[in-house]
Parts: structure tokens; C-alpha cells; sequence
């Protein structure tokens, strides 16, 4: 009794375990005889795989799953149409697995479409499809055709005569045809798809109040704005997914600040992903970084500073952007073919420095083809729990450095944005290990007065479930440091507020139906012990609403840290959303 | 040679000559639940999650999920949110593991935003729903230590009872009741027991339908949490299997690209 419950258990885990020793099965050669009511499939194999056979319908495709199998050779197409099938796919599903794809060009029996005969004996696996009975007109002859594996260093180990004399020229190499493309959406597919039909329009519309607890150090300045904004988003996909087109206009309205009312066009991407390869061209947005205090590495799209001074709302950025995917990881390139300037704050808006940056006046260091032209590059890969970035940036800056202009007196009378070309290398990473985020982002930058070098990194570890009580707390520190910092004039010029700096907040998750969330957090300057403190909270309103609330304190500013341009800004900002 | 394997250990299972302890039983149980459910290779569904409070107020959610089934680990998983409209767009990549923490990383839209996250977060709540990420989660056989309890009928169907202890870090659970049935090795019903040990939520699996002759699906899951009287419907409202889905439809490219 017990050698026998010895001998199972053996069994089973042999059974279990069979991918982890299994050898690769080799598919050798694949034939196809074609007979009227049925026709076969031939795959002779090196030793026979573990296999999956069936049908897929509209339209009707014999799918052949091997596990643990790769082709001997890489597989052909052939070169006339045959009778029974429009082409032959096949992907290498993952590491492991191959599968083959015959498009049927004739209905299937529904009741017993596809028996598979494993003759292991001779290292054959004979797939035999029925067709529908009333599919008679098709031709009676027996047609029989060698398909894509032709074997050129291995002899075929197969018993079954194959015609092998086929002439190298009548056989060409087919596209790997992606196994994605026989993907059936859920939507409509290709067959019901119009130009005008299957448009997705979605988007946001929102009501704004911006309101200051201090007056304005300029006298123009006001202690309330209203305003509203509109984001729609229309959509579209077609070719089972491969392509896309995106259109994302938005427009805000700013009461009494003129720079802020504005218009951009945040996306106009038509995208194409294949199994390898996406490709993207037209006005679009890119992230990249893992911190939380500040948006580093992120380069590609300008910040629309007048949105929000936080960094996170971006200027639409004209690109073609072709994204290589293998096995390495993903390697993205970027062509940038136009430049957009930072949006600032009008003379009667808040948030600004006194003098207003005047970017009716900017300066550039390249002018025509060479200031709009960029290109970036960014390889990026996930290893376990590690996510790595690195990318470098090449052309006009996205932040620019503030030149003043003083009068005879010495009073400044002017602040101009002028924008270096510069040379920018980054790195990011974060490590994934239990509740802890370990993030790190850095760069160097050339072409910005001296060599910059800046760097911000830290920990996020979140409680989850507190109290069984389904809230989630999160704990965020990040320090921040920028070589440009000790400098206060550089630090003015060049807007690097952050330079050696603590963040700390606190990211309450309520995971309730209105999923309601509040990030509460302080940054604390270690140069000029300036705390800045924000809290943002949101909420969802029925289905469809939103409301925001955000709070942000510039407390105890010295006259030498840059952001005293902001002592008296103080504000609390609420918006009002509908999604549609 | 692999069929006779599988006959001998399903004899071996029905047999109750063997003396066999209860979690061997249960066990083994287990596994044949897991070996029925294998090969449907890849899944495409459209989900709705009806979400009721103690007064009986709707929230509606739709969703969408892409699932390959991957040999020898967890499975992989996308999913993308279609409402609320604030969330539309928002897409969560998951690959599962059995015993080590699972990878998981969300798409935020209006960032334009790939972020890893923390896979730890396994009691607390999906979607402010009644199901914990935890229950969502693809199943597999060393995520648990399992015992047999006994036989019993549920609605009319024999159903072997087996009780099931999770084995991962930060579980909600100290333990999972389920009644599988005996013809069809599925899971009808399941009661979790909270950290305290007492009764929290009944998940109750419906209008079962059988996809590929093969694969039985519940139409509709719905969980009752008796605790707080909030109670979540799952319901399946198109699925696909063998859809032709692969690792690279689930890589973080398309997670970026996903709507």
C-alpha cells in the first residue's frame, strides 16, 4: 500500500513538474492534405509536444498550441493560395509555447470539427478537420502541399512522402504575422467598422475657485479667480486594436489672469502596435519617473505651469515616437518636432514672481530647425521587483533659466525666460519589496551654465487595511538635492526651489464607493527652513462628479530663498468636475 | 502513458478504501479543481460590479479583463476601468505568483503615468467593493493549506466541503470554506472567516455556463459581507476564451496603451 502511494506521488510530481524538465519538443515539418469534406494537417516533430488543437469561428481559424515545442526552421508561407486556407500565422506565444494559425477559407462542422491523432511512434501529430457537409464546391482533387518548415540542414524524420522539390523562389518568407492580429475584440471588428462609426467621446468639464488669504505683492493681482475648464477626449480603435486615433483639446477660462485662459491640444496621436513594434505620431504625452515630491527626470512635454505650479499638468508635445519591444526591455525613441514655451502666470495672475516672467520677450540659444527639434531616448525594463529607466535628452530645454534685467538704480525691472540647448542623462529606478517603494531619480545636465547634477529618492510604505477598516495610509519621505541650490542667484535664475529638501507626507486611500483620497504633505528647506505645506483631497460625487480641494502654505520664507516670491500666496484651490 | 496517470490518481481519489487524512483529501480535491480548470489558455470578458449598501443604494462599475493562463505560475491579468467616468482609463496590470508577492502596476491616465505598486495589499477592498484583492486572485494550489470536511448537499448538488487556510503574507482571512461540486469540481460557494475567526462574507457563485465543453463559469459571484450588510455582484456579461492573447498584450506598453 504505501509503495504504491509512493509510486503516485512520484507520478504526480513528475506530471506536475513536466515544463521544468521538459526538453524542447522540435517541429520538423508541417504538410497539409486537402481532401473535399476533410482535410489533414501533418506536424512531425522531434518527439512529440504537449499539444492543444481547436477552432476558432468568425472567421473560422484552426489554432495548434504546442507546448514546449519551438519550429526547427523558421516557417514559410506559401507562395499560391490554397484551397482549404487564406495564410498560416504562427507567434511564439511566450518563451515556452508556439502557436500555429490557419485562417479557414470554408465553414467548419460545427458538431465535430477538429480530432488530433497523436501517432508518437513515428513522431507525428495528424490534425484531421470536417467541414460543413453542404460545402461541396470545392475541389474534389487531393491537394497536397508542403507548408512553411522547410527543413534545409535536417534531414525530415517523418515516414509521409513530402513534396520537397519545391524551388527555393516559389516559396517566400512570410511577415511573422502577430498573434495578436487574430485577436477578436469585443467591440465591433473590422467588418461593421465605418469612419464614422465606433467614435468613443469622453472627457471632463469643471468649475474653478482659486482664492489667496493674503493680497499680492503687485496691487494688480486679484484674491479670487473663477474658473472653468473643458477636457473632451474622442477616441477611436480599429484594425483589432492595432490603431488608434486620440483627440484631446482643452480649454480653460481664467477670470482677470489672461495667460491662464488658454487653449492647447493636449493629444492628436494616431498609434500603431504590432507584437514587436508601436509607433506613435502627433501631439502627444509622456511620463517618466517614479518620486512623488518632484517630477525630475519627466522631460518630454513642457509643464503647463499656469494649471498648476505642482508640475503634473503637461503641454501637448508634437513627437513621432517609435517604442521597440523585445526581450531586453523596451527601448523608446523620440524624435520631438517642435518646441513649446512654459506657460507663466499674466501680470493680473497669482502664483508669479514680481516682476511677471515677460515670455512675450524669451530667448533661445538655437533658433528655426535646431531650437524645435529634440530627440530622447529612453530603454526601460522591469527585473523582478526592480523598474530601471535610463534616457538621455537632447535639444532645447524644457526649463528655462530667468534672466533679470536691472535698471540704472539696480531695481529689476524684468524677468526674461531664456532657453538653453541642452544635453540631459537620467536615471530612475524603483525597487517593488512588500509594502515599501524604494525610488531614486537622477540627472546630469550640460549646457545650463556649469554641469548640473540633481538627484531625489526615497521610501513609500503603506499600511494597507488599517484597522480592517479597508483604508489604506501610505508614508512618503523624499529628499531632494540639486548642485544648482547654493546658489541663491542660480537658484532664483534657474528656479530650483528644491535643492536640498525633505519631503513628507501622508497618503490617506479611504478605498470607499466614492473613492476618496487625501495627500497631506510638507517640504521642508534645510538651507532656508522654508516649510511648504499642501493638502490635496478628492472625492467622486454620485457617478459622474468629482470635487477637489487643494491647500497649499508658504510658511516662514526668508528674503533669500527663491520661492519668497511666493510668502504671500497662500491659497486653497476647489474645483468642481463632471465626467462624461 | 499520461492518461493512465490521471486515471490512477482519480481512482485513487474516489477510492475511500485508502486511509487518506483530510488534508490529503482536501488537497487533492483542490488540485482536480485546479486540472479542470486548465487550458482555456486565455479569457476576454466584459464585468459589471454592481455594488449595494446596507439601504440597498447601486453602484454601478464596468470593467474590462484580459487573463492569460500561464504554465507552472500565477496567471497574468489586465483589467481596465470603463466607469466611473473619473476613472475611465485606468488600467491595472497584475502577474500573479503562488507563494512570491505577485507584480502589479497601475496606469493613471491623466498623467499619462505607469506606476509599480505594492503587491502586499491583499484584505482591502477592490474598487470599494465587497471583494478583497484577495479573492479575485487567480488560484493556485500552494497559495493554501487545505482539509476535507465532509460531504453535503447544497441546493440539490452533492458537494465535497473543504476547508482552506491561506498560506500568503496579509491575508483578511484565517480561513475560506468552500462547497465544490462533486460532478462538476467547482466552487459554489465560499465563506470567509475573518481575522478574529468569525464569519464575514459568503461569496455565492450562480448561473454557472459551460464554455468550450470545457470550462464552467459563474454568470454572476456575489459576495455578502455580513458584517457591514454591503453586499457586491460580479457579473460576467461576455467572455471569451482562446481569444489568441499573448504575453505581449500584457506587458506594461500595453497597459500605457490600454483604454
Amino acid at each position: 500500500m504505501n509503495y504504491f502511494r509512493s509510486g503516485l506521488l512520484v507520478a504526480n510530481l513528475l506530471f506536475l513538474t513536466r515544463a521544468v524538465y521538459a526538453q524542447k519538443a522540435e517541429i520538423l515539418d508541417f504538410s497539409f492534405d486537402e481532401g473535399g469534406e476533410t482535410s489533414q494537417c501533418i506536424l512531425s516533430f522531434s518527439s512529440i509536444p504537449e499539444y492543444n488543437v481547436f477552432i476558432l469561428d468568425n472567421p473560422p481559424r484552426l489554432v495548434i498550441d504546442l507546448f514546449d515545442a519551438k519550429p526547427a526552421n523558421t516557417p514559410i508561407q506559401p507562395p499560391t493560395k490554397h484551397p482549404a486556407f487564406i495564410r498560416l500565422r504562427y507567434s511564439q506565444r511566450n518563451k515556452t509555447d508556439f502557436r500555429l494559425v490557419l485562417d479557414l477559407n470554408k465553414p467548419v462542422n460545427q458538431d465535430n470539427p477538429v480530432t488530433a491523432v497523436n501517432q508518437s511512434e513515428n513522431g507525428m501529430l495528424i490534425v484531421q478537420l470536417n467541414y460543413q457537409a453542404q460545402n461541396t464546391n470545392i475541389e474534389p482533387l487531393t491537394h497536397k502541399m508542403l507548408l512553411p518548415l522547410k527543413i534545409i540542414d535536417t534531414p525530415s524524420t517523418s515516414n509521409v512522402k513530402m513534396d520537397l522539390t519545391r524551388s527555393s523562389d516559389e516559396i517566400y518568407k512570410a511577415e511573422p504575422v502577430p498573434i495578436l492580429a487574430s485577436k477578436t475584440p469585443l467591440g465591433a471588428g473590422d467588418g461593421t467598422d465605418t469612419l464614422f462609426s465606433n467614435w468613443e467621446i469622453s472627457g471632463y468639464v469643471g468649475a474653478e475657485n482659486l482664492g489667496f488669504f493674503n493680497d499680492g505683492t503687485d496691487s494688480r493681482q486679484h484674491n479670487n479667480y473663477v474658473s472653468g475648464v473643458i477636457q473632451p477626449e474622442i477616441y477611436r480603435r480599429w484594425d483589432n486594436d492595432k490603431q488608434s486615433f486620440t483627440f484631446v483639446p482643452f480649454y480653460r477660462y481664467s477670470q482677470h489672469d489672461n495667460r491662464r485662459t488658454h487653449f492647447d491640444i493636449r493629444e492628436l496621436t494616431w498609434e500603431k502596435a504590432t507584437d514587436r513594434w508601436e509607433l506613435r505620431v502627433g501631439f502627444h504625452k509622456v511620463f517618466w519617473g517614479v518620486t512623488e515630491g518632484i517630477h525630475l527626470v519627466d522631460i518630454i512635454n513642457q509643464t503647463d505651469f499656469v494649471e498648476n505650479t505642482d508640475g503634473e499638468d503637461k503641454l501637448g508635445q508634437p513627437m513621432i515616437n517609435f517604442a521597440w519591444v523585445n526581450d531586453l526591455g523596451t527601448l523608446d525613441l523620440f524624435f520631438l518636432t517642435g518646441f513649446r514655451e512654459r506657460t507663466f502666470p499674466g501680470i493680473e495672475g497669482r502664483l508669479r514672481t514680481d516682476p511677471m516672467i515677460d515670455m512675450g520677450e524669451a530667448q533661445f540659444e538655437r533658433h528655426g530647425a535646431e531650437k524645435h527639434l529634440a530627440y530622447a531616448a529612453r530603454w526601460s525594463q522591469s527585473f523582478g521587483d526592480w523598474d530601471i529607466g535610463l534616457a538621455h535628452f537632447h535639444g532645447t530645454a524644457r526649463q528655462p533659466t530667468i534672466v533679470p534685467t536691472f535698471d540704472t538704480q539696480g531695481e529689476l525691472t524684468q524677468l526674461i525666460p531664456y532657453y538653453d540647448y541642452i544635453d540631459q542623462t537620467s536615471l530612475d529606478v524603483q525597487v517593488t519589496q512588500g509594502s515599501w517603494l524604494w525610488k531614486l531619480e537622477s540627472l546630469v545636465r550640460l549646457g545650463q551654465g556649469s554641469a548640473i547634477f540633481a538627484a531625489t529618492g526615497g521610501v513609500e510604505y503603506t499600511f494597507f487595511d488599517l484597522f480592517e477598516s479597508g483604508l489604506d495610509l501610505g508614508v512618503v519621505v523624499e529628499y531632494m538635492y540639486d548642485s544648482r541650490g547654493y546658489n541663491n542667484m542660480t537658484a532664483l535664475t534657474q528656479q530650483t526651489i528644491f535643492q536640498d529638501d525633505i519631503l513628507t507626507a501622508l497618503r490617506f486611500g479611504f478605498n470607499d464607493v466614492q473613492d476618496s483620497q487625501i495627500l497631506a504633505g510638507v517640504i521642508f528647506d534645510r538651507t532656508h527652513n522654508t516649510k511648504l505645506f499642501s493638502v490635496e483631497a478628492s472625492r467622486r460625487i454620485g457617478d459622474n462628479w468629482k470635487a477637489e480641494l487643494e491647500l497649499r502654505l508658504f510658511n516662514g520664507i526668508p528674503a533669500s530663498d527663491p520661492v519668497f516670491m511666493f510668502k504671500d500666496d497662500d491659497h486653497i484651490r476647489a474645483q468642481l468636475s463632471y465626467y462624461f | 502513458m499520461k492518461t493512465i496517470m490521471i486515471s490512477i490518481a482519480l481512482g485513487f481519489l474516489l477510492n475511500p478504501c485508502f486511509a487518506k487524512t483530510p488534508e490529503e483529501i482536501g488537497l487533492e480535491i483542490s488540485e482536480e479543481v485546479v486540472r479542470k480548470d486548465t487550458g482555456w489558455l486565455d479569457s476576454q470578458s466584459e464585468l459589471k460590479m454592481i455594488l449595494r449598501n446596507r439601504s440597498g443604494d447601486e453602484s454601478i462599475r464596468q470593467l474590462r479583463m484580459n487573463t492569460l493562463e500561464v504554465n507552472s505560475d500565477g496567471d497574468k491579468s489586465l483589467t481596465i476601468f470603463d466607469s466611473p467616468a473619473d476613472v475611465k482609463g485606468t488600467a491595472f496590470l497584475s502577474y500573479t505568483h503562488a507563494l512570491v508577492p505577485d507584480d502589479q502596476w497601475l496606469f493613471l491616465p491623466a498623467l499619462k503615468r505607469v506606476k509599480r505598486i505594492s503587491s502586499s495589499n491583499k484584505s482591502g477592498p477592490f474598487l470599494g467593493s465587497e471583494f478583497a484583492f484577495e479573492d479575485l486572485n487567480s488560484f493556485e494550489i500552494p497559495k493554501y493549506k487545505y482539509k476535507y470536511l465532509k460531504d453535503e448537499a447544497l441546493d440539490g448538488i452533492d458537494c465535497f466541503v473543504v476547508e482552506l487556510y491561506p498560506q500568503y503574507e496579509h491575508s483578511g482571512y484565517t480561513r475560506q470554506i468552500s462547497w465544490i461540486d462533486k460532478a462538476r469540481y467547482i466552487i459554489l460557494k465560499v465563506e470567509y472567516y475573518d481575522r478574529k475567526n468569525s464569519l464575514l462574507k459568503t461569496l455565492e457563485n450562480k448561473d454557472f455556463k459551460l464554455y468550450l465543453d470545457q470550462f464552467w463559469r459563474p454568470n454572476e459571484m456575489l459576495m455578502t459581507n455580513h458584517q457591514n450588510g454591503k453586499s457586491t455582484s460580479l457579473i460576467t456579461e461576455n467572455l471569451k476564451f482562446k481569444t489568441g492573447l499573448s504575453e505581449r498584450d500584457f506587458d506594461q506598453n500595453t497597459l500605457k496603451r490600454s483604454r
